[in-house]
């Protein structure tokens, strides 16, 4: 997670790298806010991305790309900071509502973006969006997680399944 | 025949985690389902279906039957509407782990692919109340059994 130590501020200012989405938008960022993927440190460090040259994305598309660079964006200072220690409560409470608005989006977005930072293995998207799925799930029966999670409705086998299983384990359902 | 059809989409292992490489055939399958379900021309899977698999099931499908394909599956994935059911199982995983234990179990009963997310819960914490302690084991042999 953290921004590479020495790029940061030995560099000078403000690295910048070009990122290409699968449909071929370019996307300049900083370095350091694209650093928050582990993937793409990697090639970061190794001198990749800078000049005209651009790291290819494949898997991600420019919606969703922009998106989680949104999010890079943001916490990259935090970031660069190794985390929390130096930032002010008023940082941290601004980053937390920055967070929660982020996440405030359509299923199919939130899927895309938990895709994305999966392959650019960026940590802390990966858990905002897991703990926003997890919240619409949260205290709902296995019917209406179905529903919420756009499941076609159970055929009588998995309506079966499903009422042996709240029989067998019933303590998770107290 | 329709049920028979969708039980086996559910069943197939579509959210196996990083895919393999070897089953790069077939692309093509993946675009056209999903470029005429988007486009409204309704294929034949699709005139012979319900309403409710008519908006989704075609392109799921076609995702889930060349899920051993990383490429193309991901991108068409990252491009289309994705759904919870067609999410890879490590990341189902990282989404069953930020539930509550007795959550994440519960979540275990939607569906057979859900069944085994659950185990990979960081946080065992059988310090609910409810727990006897004979639970997990037993789970887990009638698990294993299954494999």
């Amino acid at each position: 997670m953290a921004a590479p130590e020495s790029g940061d501020g030995n560099n000078g200012a403000a690295r910048m790298v070009t990122l290409i989405s699968s449909d071929n938008t370019r996307f300049e960022v900083e370095a350091a806010a694209a650093s928050l993927s582990q993937t793409l440190q990697l090639t970061i460090l190794d001198g990749g991305g800078g000049g005209g040259d651009g790291i290819p994305l494949p898997n991600v598309d420019s919606a969703t790309l922009s998106k989680v660079l949104e999010y890079c964006i943001k916490h990259a200072p935090a970031a660069a900071n190794g985390g929390a220690p130096n930032a002010t409560a008023v940082d941290r409470a601004e980053l937390e509502r920055f967070d929660n608005e982020f996440v405030n989006i359509d299923q199919s977005v939130l899927y895309s973006l938990i895709m994305a930072a999966h392959n650019l293995e960026i940590e802390g998207l990966q858990s905002l969006v897991a703990k926003k799925v997890a919240d619409m799930i949260k205290g709902k029966s296995p019917m209406e997680i179905r529903r919420t999670l756009g499941f076609p409705d159970p055929t009588p086998e998995e309506q079966a399944e499903m009422n042996a299983h709240m029989l067998e384990y019933g303590w998770a359902y107290e | 025949m329709e049920d028979a059809q969708r039980r086996a989409e559910m069943s197939r292992p579509s959210i196996h985690g990083r895919m393999d490489d070897d089953e790069q055939h077939n692309p093509a399958a993946v675009s056209t389902g999903l470029v005429s379900t988007l486009a409204g021309h309704p294929s034949q899977a699709t005139a012979t279906r319900g309403f409710m698999s008519s908006t989704t099931t075609p392109a799921k499908r076609a995702v889930v039957e060349n899920s051993d394909c990383p490429v193309d599956n991901k991108r068409a994935r990252t491009q289309r509407r994705l759904s919870f059911p067609s999410l890879p199982q490590d990341i189902v995983s990282r989404i069953t782990a930020a539930l509550p234990f007795k959550e994440a179990v519960r979540m275990s009963a939607v569906c057979s692919k859900l069944r085994r997310a659950w185990m990979y819960h960081p946080n065992l914490d059988l310090g609910v109340s409810a727990t006897d302690g004979s639970v997990v084991p037993t789970m887990w042999q009638e698990e294993k059994s299954e494999l």
